[in-house]
């Protein structure tokens, strides 16, 4: 229960306001948090809808080293994957065989638009970061 | 090496690119007819073009001792 609550039940108890009184302050008091929260919803909308466009990639070898700094689209993600779909079973097998050889156990068939939605938003909480010795590697989206 | 590459120069390139491919595009889907992979043939025009247009905010900047890449494409 919180203070506004109390007092106002302390100053039914007391005897200052009225049964009458104190349902009115109830009342009031529910609108106004209502109203409060209704005005915090849409600001936690917009964050949720604010998805990440571009997806970058960072490698930093230190002073005397490369600096890498890719910034990919995701949108060329979406359309890669739909380009992707249009792939032969022949060629696709030999994607898929390619991709096991360096170690990626990994359908390319199985990557379809319908499910690239998901991939996709989920990413927006992806941020890898590995500090190596000389070496920095940060992939995330923005 | 800088290099910004504005998508928009490409448009009329791609623009005479499509209008003398076109020929080419029909006579692909009757060859593909037989095989039933005509409406592959014809999804991969627009397919491929959405990866070009999805190109833009692409961008690459690769710095060394030797050499500076920067390629971005706006």
């Amino acid at each position: 229960m919180n203070e506004e609550r109390t007092k106002i039940l302390e100053m039914l108890a007391q005897g200052k306001i009225t049964v009458a009184d104190a349902e009115r302050l109830m009342e009031a008091m529910g609108n106004t948090k209502s109203s409060a929260q209704s005005t915090e919803e849409p600001t936690r909308q917009i964050s949720n809808n604010s998805k990440p466009k571009f997806m970058r990639i960072e490698v930093d070898e230190g002073p005397d080293g490369d600096r890498v700094n890719i910034r990919v689209p995701l949108q060329l993600l979406r359309a890669g994957v739909k380009f992707a779909g249009l792939i032969p079973e022949v060629a696709r097998d030999k994607v898929n065989k390619s991709l096991e050889e360096k170690g990626i156990n990994f359908d390319i068939a199985n990557l379809k638009p319908d499910s690239l939605e998901d991939l996709v938003s989920s990413l927006g909480d992806l941020s890898l970061d590995v500090d190596g010795k000389d070496e920095k590697v940060r992939i995330y989206c923005e | 090496m800088r290099i910004p590459i504005p998508l928009l120069l490409f448009w009329p390139i791609l623009l005479a690119l499509g209008i003398l491919l076109a020929p080419i595009a029909i006579i692909t889907c009757l060859v593909f007819v037989p095989y039933g992979k005509k409406l592959t043939a014809i999804k991969a025009g627009p397919r491929l073009f959405s990866v070009f247009c999805a190109l833009r905010g692409l961008k690459v900047d690769v710095r060394s001792d030797e050499e500076k890449i920067y390629i971005v494409f706006v």
